[in-house]
């Protein structure tokens, strides 16, 4: 089959999303979408198009077992034993041992010299950290964005502290990208800094408006 | 999590491996994507199967998300709807025969069709206006194809038409509705 004809090229194509498409000719269809990028272009522009049609399907609650087994697949809960247990018991010393080198070398790892007791990390929902926030004692903070995201090209995430009754104050951008960025303290925000960091996702093109709630938050810790 | 939170909004948050934002989604649109699945393999298990492989690759595919991929639920409609069109295709799987419980009366049953619930308020108005502009039996192969995951031959025995007809409508059908969705564009 000539994939390089257009018409040709683009009627395979549906007829794959379809479904009509079958047997041996499916077979080599899919062969070449792995080395032709206009096929697969093709295919996607036919899923974009037909798939308009999956709105229209009836609803039918799914058995509750595939969500429970979408979190057991995604999610696992760490494994629960009794306080006894000895590998328990050995695991708590070692993460207490860890925990301690933590403590005793964040500071010089995560924090330039200068840095005051102003520590936060942002964790994900499933206890990763995002990023570590450090303050200076010029009051600038360091911002480590620890591994590279994933971000919607049109999305940023945005950071705020979050101090008493009022409004969230915008500290800056966050960097997604897996890098350190370095954002000055707002004048109108006075030492000592206190209260919950707040991030919020928002689009790039908006101005940010102060959030009623964050995606995620974290408090300060001292060091 | 508001309800009225958009998909786009919800898809966003689980790139960035939130929860919340993943059960959120999964509660707004499985049983879309459960309803296509049960039609399209006649078969509970497998539907159910399908649903869960698919929302894996939802939630690890979230960041590749992109409007212009089209509405979300297109976009987790290809995910899903490749997945299943896959599994039949290679031919491994023999379909069952009909459930005659209620749920399954239910599918099977003609009740409102697809362009009704495209006209609705959840629906697509100018896929709908393409699809009328196609004749009804060319426009009935499609959604045969569509919904049920049939075959040129399937279509041609359900419709008791010649298979060298059937596969014209459904090639005729597609590019008209290219065109016109192009149109609309």
């Amino acid at each position: 089959m000539n994939i390089h004809a257009p018409p040709l090229r683009d009627s395979l194509a549906a007829e794959y999303v379809l479904g009509t498409l079958r047997g041996a000719a499916r077979q080599r269809f899919e062969r070449l979408l792995a080395a032709h990028p206009a096929l697969r272009r093709a295919v996607a522009e036919w899923e974009r198009r037909l798939n308009r049609l999956a709105v229209a399907s009836l609803s039918v609650a799914p058995p509750p077992e595939v969500w429970r087994g979408l979190e057991h697949r995604l999610f696992p809960a760490p494994a629960r034993r009794p306080w006894w247990d000895s590998l328990t018991l050995w695991r708590g010393l070692t993460l207490a041992s860890v925990l301690a080198v933590v403590v005793i070398l964040a500071p010089q790892l995560a924090t330039p010299p200068e840095a005051d007791a102003g520590f936060a990390a942002i964790r994900n929902r499933q206890h990763e950290v995002l990023w570590t926030v450090a303050r200076a004692a010029d009051g600038r903070l360091h911002v480590s964005n620890l591994r590279a995201m994933t971000m919607p090209p049109d999305q940023q995430c945005l950071l705020w502290l979050k101090s008493g009754d009022g409004p969230p104050v915008m500290l800056g951008t966050l960097p997604d990208d897996g890098s350190v960025r370095t954002l000055p303290m707002p004048a109108s925000v006075a030492p000592p800094v206190q209260g919950e960091l707040w991030v919020t996702m928002q689009p790039v093109a908006t101005a940010p408006q102060p959030p009623t709630q964050p995606l995620f938050q974290t408090r300060w810790q001292a060091l | 999590m508001t309800p009225g939170e958009s998909l786009a909004a919800l898809l966003a948050r689980c790139a960035l491996h939130d929860r919340r934002a993943f059960e959120a989604l999964y509660q707004q649109t499985a049983p879309t994507l459960y309803g296509l699945l049960l039609k399209l393999t006649r078969d509970r298990e497998l539907a159910a199967d399908l649903l869960q492989e698919g929302f894996v690759r939802v939630w690890q595919r979230a960041g590749d998300y992109r409007p212009t991929l089209g509405q979300p639920l297109t976009w987790l409609g290809s995910i899903i709807r490749h997945l299943a069109i896959d599994r039949l295709r290679r031919g491994d799987h023999r379909r069952r025969g009909e459930l005659d419980d209620d749920g399954w009366a239910r599918l099977a049953d003609d009740g409102p069709g697809p362009e009704e619930r495209l006209h609705g308020e959840q629906g697509d108005a100018t896929l709908a206006g393409c699809l009328e502009t196609l004749d009804p039996e060319p426009r009935r192969a499609v959604f045969l194809a569509y919904y049920e995951g049939l075959t040129h031959d399937a279509i041609a025995a359900r419709l008791e038409r010649p298979l060298g007809t059937v596969k014209a409508w459904v090639r005729r059908s597609l590019r008209r509705l290219k065109t016109c969705l192009e149109e609309d564009a």
